[in-house]
């Protein structure tokens, strides 16, 4: 069993979520950050599986729903045992919970989800943070930590916390893991789409925050569209229909699924880059700025310049 | 040239284009009877005090020896960076000092030498205002610099007048510090103080002069680095001080730089990743590629080629790890790290201290001194390079020389 194994901090960029999703074996899913709850900006979204809510925690804060001790539809419900785990938290709280059949859990997390299906909120929590797979997973993903030094820009980052918010047999929950319990936001109507449920309640939360001047982030997991649309264009082909619609569709289709290839490849990349240490690179660069005399007129180019604006903040024009 | 100093009505100005004028000798500081005590030594020499501005608004305070008629002095006076205080340890009150706050440690000991006591105050109290509170009229006819020698009026005014003259090159360290001290420090002025500035020093003994006073923590001997808590705006013309940077740029084809051996020259947090910006580093990255190939990552989808190279100074993740490591070395701690990458003792002295500055000159002292040594080696490799393939054109194209084991199977065309 682990010890006292640390969570790192990652960063919440969908890029991240949507490589972490795939690292755990999840297949056919993918992270986008939401910008707006209209309704138009979901046209290309649907199916949601779930949202994640990223904001600064506050004490105490008021809710609304019904905290659903008895837990009466059996979702799967982890608490939160450490701070930093709390994005995967919320990532396996929505997962688990998912009964689309675009999605395919894997069997890393489906051995889990059996392993702790009749254990408490707070035993799932602790078995999570205990799973030195999912643990070493989400800390690959861990903002490279080039020294031990105490430097001034860390506090940024603590205190956020994540909620997800999932559909689950015909009723929305919130499942928040600083709480003892799911909360229930009540009944999708019949034909409903859950967001239209759903989006009152984030809209009161977020115009909370917004007196408050709280930042928050929205994202949402989605189907994985290059399969979504890499389907479409297979039965577009096997139609076999000849027309000018059909091969305007063909390559509409085909411009699509190339460009959430591009996505994909350049959040990976993004990612590879967040691992790397470039401290290496950065001490290299700087002795062949030095060798080449560059390094120090840059440096006090720099130092001018901010002396400049300081000059101009600070003196009136007479 | 006019007569300088005869004794000028309190309310006129004197004739000869000056501002103010008051007989006064110098003095200066002596070590005193005890180590924390420091000993006024006056000069017998009978000299003037006169105060002129030059043509761009600088204040100029200058002492003139009378004996010679030499200038001796020229100091140029930023609003709000002096105080002229009188010394109180001096019992017939007649001790004065200039003292400097933002641009050096400087202090200037004058004694009046006035015959009458009268004008006194009115001296204390008008030396104050006009170094602090320069008149905004451009005194014209009003030539500063009785010297042949180049002075900052001199060269201020042949900007000013857009003249071809002594650059600002020409200013001497003294003057270019004051300037630059005193944006670095961008407080400042215009503090009138009924009392003419006159600021408590300790108490000390009363002897006559020359006179033991005792250094505390605000003696006479300290560097007093107070500074007004709240920045005040200044009323230099922000143009004129904006000409004056960008002149020097142009006519040195760079920006004035500044002394860094002012103690109270105070460091800027410099964000690293300004300095290695893309337009900065482009050059020296094409130059050097296979030396920083090598420290890109190497992970699928990315390989460490000239793409991923070009595409790195610009991204997110670097800029954020150059802010990151900038801000380390800054805080004085990355001097063990940077051992660890074979940078000499002296840089990583510079970075224990915090110096980004410092850092990057003695890295550039290390760097090029290798590079000497580098050049010299890669000339003899490439000498030897060019006398082997001689050798092998002469001997016949059978095997091609300085290959590696791996080629002893190659067919050979």
């Amino acid at each position: 069993m682990s010890d006292n194994a640390e969570w790192c901090l990652i960063e919440s960029d969908p890029g991240v979520f949507t490589e972490l999703i795939r690292n755990f074996g999840v297949q056919g899913v993918q992270v986008e950050e939401i910008y707006s709850l209209d309704e138009d900006a979901f046209v290309n979204l649907n199916p949601v599986h779930g949202l994640i809510f990223l904001f600064k925690y506050r004490e105490n804060e008021e809710f609304t729903g019904e905290l659903d001790h008895e837990n009466k539809n059996d979702i799967f419900f982890a608490q939160q045992v450490i701070s930093n785990a709390c994005a995967t938290q919320a990532i396996i709280n929505l997962l688990l919970n998912v009964e689309n059949p675009d999605v395919t859990l894997g069997s890393e997390l489906e051995d889990f989800k059996n392993f702790t299906s009749s254990f408490d909120p707070p035993n799932r929590g602790l078995c999570l943070s205990n799973s030195e797979h999912i643990r070493t997973m989400h800390n690959s993903f861990a903002r490279q930590t080039l020294f031990e030094l105490d430097i001034k820009n860390t506090g940024k980052d603590d205190n956020y916390h994540f909620v997800t918010y999932v559909p689950f047999k015909g009723r929305v929950y919130e499942l928040d893991g600083l709480r003892e319990a799911p909360i229930d936001h009540g009944p999708i109507p019949e034909g409903q789409n859950w967001i239209d449920i759903v989006r009152p309640v984030i809209q009161t939360r977020i115009q909370r925050f917004t007196t408050g001047e709280i930042h928050f982030n929205l994202m949402a997991a989605i189907s994985d569209r290059r399969v979504k649309y890499q389907k479409e264009l297979n039965e577009l082909i096997e139609s076999g229909m000849d027309t000018d619609d059909a091969a305007h569709d063909i390559y509409r289709l085909q411009t699509l699924i190339s460009e959430e290839e591009d996505k994909w490849d350049r959040q990976r990349r993004e990612n590879v880059r967040r691992r790397h240490n470039y401290v290496p690179f950065i001490v290299e660069l700087m002795k062949c700025l030095a060798r080449e005399e560059k390094l120090l007129p840059l440096v006090e180019n720099v130092i001018f310049e901010h002396n400049r604006k300081e000059v101009m903040k600070q003196y009136e024009f007479v | 040239m006019s007569v300088m100093f005869a004794s000028n009505p309190a309310n006129g100005r004197p004739s000869n284009g000056n501002l103010f004028e008051f007989r006064a000798g110098q003095a200066r500081l002596e070590p005193g009877s005890t180590p924390e005590k420091r000993k006024v030594v006056s000069d017998k020499t009978k000299g003037l005090v006169y105060i002129k501005q030059s043509q761009d608004q600088l204040m100029h305070f200058y002492w003139k020896n009378r004996e010679t008629n030499q200038t001796d002095l020229d100091l140029i006076i930023f609003p709000g960076d002096t105080e002229f205080l009188k010394v109180k340890e001096c019992p017939d009150g007649r001790l004065f000092m200039l003292k400097f706050k933002n641009t050096s440690d400087e202090r200037r000991l004058f004694w009046l030498q006035d015959p009458s006591k009268d004008r006194d105050d009115e001296i204390h109290r008008k030396t104050n205002d006009l170094l602090n509170n320069p008149p905004p009229q451009i005194r014209t006819g009003a030539r500063g610099g009785m010297s042949e020698r180049p002075t900052t009026s001199n060269l201020l005014a042949s900007l000013a007048s857009q003249e071809e003259g002594n650059a600002l090159s020409n200013m001497d360290q003294n003057q270019l510090m004051q300037l630059f001290s005193l944006i670095q420090s961008g407080t400042g002025g215009g503090a009138k103080d009924d009392k003419g500035g006159a600021v408590d020093e300790t108490t000390g003994s009363s002897d006559p002069v020359p006179a033991q006073i005792a250094t505390g923590p605000t003696g006479l001997g300290d560097p007093d680095r107070t500074t007004p808590a709240a920045p005040k705006k200044t009323r230099i013309p922000a143009q004129k001080l904006r000409y004056i940077l960008e002149s020097y740029e142009k006519r040195n084809g760079r920006p004035a730089t500044f002394p860094a051996d002012n103690p109270n020259f105070k460091h800027p947090q410099i964000d690293l990743a300004d300095v290695l910006s893309k337009n900065n580093v482009d050059a020296t990255i094409e130059a050097n590629k296979d030396r920083l190939k090598q420290h890109l990552p190497n992970q699928p989808p990315i390989s460490q080629d000239d793409a991923e190279l070009a595409a790195t100074v610009s991204t997110p993740q670097f800029r954020q790890a150059a802010s990151l490591f900038g801000a380390a070395l800054q805080t004085g701690q990355m001097g063990p790290v940077l051992e660890q990458f074979d940078v000499n003792q002296e840089a990583v002295a510079a970075a224990a201290n915090g110096n980004l500055k410092d850092f990057a000159k003695k890295l550039t002292i290390s760097e090029t001194a290798n590079k000497g040594q580098n050049e010299t080696d890669a000339q003899i490799n490439a000498e030897a390079e060019a006398e082997e393939s001689n050798e092998s054109a002469l001997a016949g194209p059978s095997a091609k020389k300085g290959k590696t084991d791996d080629d002893d199977n190659m067919d050979l065309d």
